[in-house]
């Protein structure tokens, strides 16, 4: 009777143990990567490296914030219940240091866009404008929007193109919308999404990219970092049209736990691309959604036809396109920032 | 001689006890202090969903509580329980990865953070540190 026991249990044991070593000596068929057949050119004739240039901000890691025509950082410190008091580091895009400034914000702001004029940032989904000058904080009202993201639109001080979530008194609209901060109008640009719910959280995570402009073309780009779609809108931030890249990631599964807090869930969510910059009549992409992990891969899209045309190896250091945080571009430079640090590269 | 490598084999065994008890002790405290936490690190693998999450994450707390109970109580019982919970969890981790779900680990404290290579090292030197022990404890069950 003991020895039967003890065979069962020994073979039970074996099973798992078993099941365990398949499990890790071979690839699952389902799972996706979302990859596919490239035409790599031999000759990389799109990017010169040209230099690394080092973060300013104390924490390990790079806290970026969006900005038109600098690369800020950030660093937050702690000066009561309700306040923070953020110091923000101000560079030109040649990394000369312009100018530091500090603000205090309240606990929880999202900084969403700032100048040496102004901070614009959200608190439970108000949206706040920080001056500089007066130091005082502003609240922009804006009936039935949330804003997720914003970009100024080319040669305006007031006017915005944001990604929101715009309630009518009947539906919940995600979609970019043309904001003007003095007549607070709200214009319409394109619609992603309609809901009988309010959907600003998951959709805030679904579509979760960055804004950047090519002021040769006079062009605005909102790239989704987890989802394969570019959305381009002219200098007014009227939608001209939408690129879908070829990886074809879907939009990210967003999960709830009982706190009401979305994130991410892990069957479902893959990255696709991570910025774009635009030359004569490519769109030249940086693609997350590669197997090779040691160098950023670009692939090349026409503006024109939206469609793909080939792709090319950067080397930078091992680094790859999962790094990128974001991608400045202004004339022949482009300045990627990594998690770390920042590199430079003249555009060819 | 033989008395001291007796001895050393007697502390070393009694010290991988004690470790497998803290350790367990360990991931149940932090799991029940931050209960929310692996709830949600549950509900992120796509495999659970709130209310599945809810009622798993009691029963690993309260399986490992009675884990540790049993090792304190009825040595060889909890060694085999021991081992047969590290062995169903080195699966659930192999099953995530397999399905591409593993990004980092969920378990709570030092654990966090870890990825699957450092994740399946440290649970197959605990199962094979509880198998030592049990099969340390049958070979004196037999002697007596």
């Amino acid at each position: 009777m003991k020895n039967k026991l003890l065979i069962g249990v020994i073979t039970f044991f074996a099973t798992i143990f078993l099941m365990i070593l398949v499990l890790n000596l071979i690839d699952s068929e389902s799972k996706k990567t979302f990859t596919f057949d490239r035409k790599f050119n031999s000759s990389n004739n799109v990017l010169k490296f040209d230099k690394v240039f080092n973060k300013i901000n104390k924490a390990d890691n790079v806290m970026f914030v969006n900005s038109d025509n600098y690369l800020v950082e950030r660093d937050i410190e702690n000066i009561d219940d309700n306040n923070n008091k953020y110091q923000l580091y101000f560079r030109d895009l040649n990394f000369k240091n312009k100018e530091n400034l500090n603000a205090v914000l309240p606990k929880g702001a999202n900084l969403l866009f700032c100048n040496l004029d102004k901070i614009i940032f959200t608190k439970n989904f108000n949206l706040f404008e920080y001056s500089f000058k007066s130091n005082k904080i502003n609240l922009i009202e804006f009936d039935g929007l949330k804003i997720t993201s914003l970009k100024p639109i080319l040669n305006s001080e007031t006017k915005f193109l944001c990604l929101a979530e715009y309630h009518n008194n009947k539906d919940f609209k995600t979609g970019f919308y043309i904001v003007d901060f003095d007549t607070k109008e709200i214009k319409n640009s394109v619609d992603l999404e309609t809901n009988k719910i309010e959907r600003f959280l998951p959709n805030s995570l679904r579509y979760i990219g960055e804004f950047s402009n090519n002021k040769e073309k006079n062009i605005i780009s909102y790239c989704c970092e987890k989802y394969s779609r570019i959305f381009f809108f002219n200098n007014e931030g009227m939608f001209i049209k939408e690129l879908e890249t070829e990886d074809k990631v879907p939009l990210p599964k967003i999960a709830e736990n009982n706190e009401g807090n979305n994130f991410y869930s892990r069957d479902g969510t893959w990255y696709s691309n991570m910025g774009l910059f635009i030359k004569n009549n490519s769109v030249f992409v940086f693609s997350a959604a590669t197997e090779e992990k040691t160098y950023i891969s670009i692939d090349e899209y026409s503006f024109d036809k939206l469609n793909y045309t080939q792709s090319y190896k950067l080397d930078c250091k091992g680094m790859n396109s999962n790094n990128i945080t974001s991608v400045q571009h202004i004339k022949n430079e482009l300045i990627i920032c990594f998690d770390y640090n920042y590199a430079s590269f003249k555009i060819l | 001689m033989s008395f001291t490598k007796n001895k050393f084999k007697k502390i070393f065994a009694e010290t991988i006890f004690l470790f497998l008890i803290a350790f367990f002790c360990y991931t149940a405290l932090n799991k029940l202090l931050n209960l929310d936490s692996f709830r949600t690190n549950l509900i992120k693998t796509s495999l659970f969903n709130i209310e599945t999450a809810k009622y798993f994450s009691i029963i690993v707390v309260a399986w490992e509580i009675i884990v540790v109970a049993l090792l304190l109580f009825y040595k060889k019982l909890g060694l085999l329980f021991f081992c047969f919970t590290m062995l169903l969890f080195t699966l659930y981790i192999s099953f995530l990865r397999f399905k591409g779900l593993y990004e980092v680990c969920g378990c709570g404290g030092v654990l966090n953070g870890l990825s699957y290579g450092y994740h399946l090292v440290i649970n197959i030197s605990l199962l094979f540190g509880g198998l030592f022990l049990l099969i340390l404890n049958n070979i004196k069950g037999d002697e007596k």
